[in-house]
């Protein structure tokens, strides 16, 4: 027995056995909460990220290695890499499933379950698709507002 | 009296921790130390035998042990215990609770010798 055996074996059965069954208990969750109207999201991505939990830790450790072991620029650069994944792959995928419930709310087929615009939806998609350029251009105004005003 | 420590009393409580784990979670309080704890009591005799094995028994030899004991943690264990801290993150994500801040400790968790290094950059 050994405390290396110990913890390892409590993350691959936390992470392979326990989160997969809890996957189906937080899907049931999100289905209940969406048939009384209430907010199901939280437990209907955590339920997919239940099934992701092995891939989600190597994107980690793929952000995490992305300089050697000792370079001080590691920190950084694996936290550049998060908010890249985040900005460029996430949010991007995000933006596709805004335009597809924007064009449903649109046509009427969602819109007797959540009171909400087809507009915030396309103007979200927008956004997801823009980040990088909102982020260049909030660093435009603080340049040019370095110079002071003249 | 290491026989009596290490095989009788160090199981025993290791059972006593695995019972305070399922209390604390009674109490709304986590378990996971409890259990990390029992786990650690459970593997005293692998820890005693690593930690000898990293005696180099020079005048130097306390500072090889820690040494090594660093390199055991940052290079062994870390790497796991992001694992688990991406399970508690997921978790805290289903359970509409803050999530970002055990990721960021996932990331640290995977990154320690080099925020070791950017401190000791930030110190020279």
């Amino acid at each position: 027995m050994s405390f290396y055996n110990g913890i390892l074996n409590l993350t691959n059965w936390s992470g392979n056995v326990i989160l997969p069954t809890l996957a189906g208990l937080f899907i049931a969750i999100a289905i209940i909460q969406f048939s009384k109207g209430r907010e199901y999201s939280y437990a209907m991505y955590g339920g997919f990220m239940c099934l992701m939990a092995s891939g989600l830790l190597r994107a980690f450790e793929t952000f995490a290695s992305q300089r050697a072991w000792n370079d001080a620029n590691l920190v950084w650069a694996a936290v550049a890499s998060f908010v890249d994944w985040v900005c460029n792959v996430l949010l991007p995928i995000y933006a596709a499933l805004q335009v597809a419930a924007g064009g449903l709310q649109l046509a009427g087929v969602t819109n007797r379950f959540q009171p909400i615009s087809w507009m915030r939806h396309f103007a979200a998609a927008g956004l997801c698709l823009l980040v990088s350029g909102l982020l260049r251009l909030g660093e435009f105004f603080v340049t040019r507002g370095t110079g002071g005003v003249t | 009296m290491t026989n009596f420590v290490v095989g009788r009393l160090a199981t025993t409580l290791a059972a006593y921790f695995v019972l305070r784990a399922i209390l604390d979670s009674a109490a709304g309080e986590h378990p996971l130390p409890s259990i990390l704890t029992a786990m650690f009591l459970l593997g005293i005799q692998a820890t005693y035998n690593l930690l000898q094995s990293y005696n180099s028994g020079t005048q130097y030899a306390t500072a090889d042990v820690l040494d090594s004991l660093w390199t055991y943690l940052v290079g062994t264990i870390m790497p796991i215990a992001a694992g688990l801290a991406i399970i508690g993150a997921i978790i805290n994500v289903a359970t509409r609770r803050p999530a970002l801040r055990l990721a960021g400790v996932a990331l640290g968790l995977l990154s320690v010798a080099a925020i070791w290094k950017l401190v000791l950059a930030m110190v020279a």
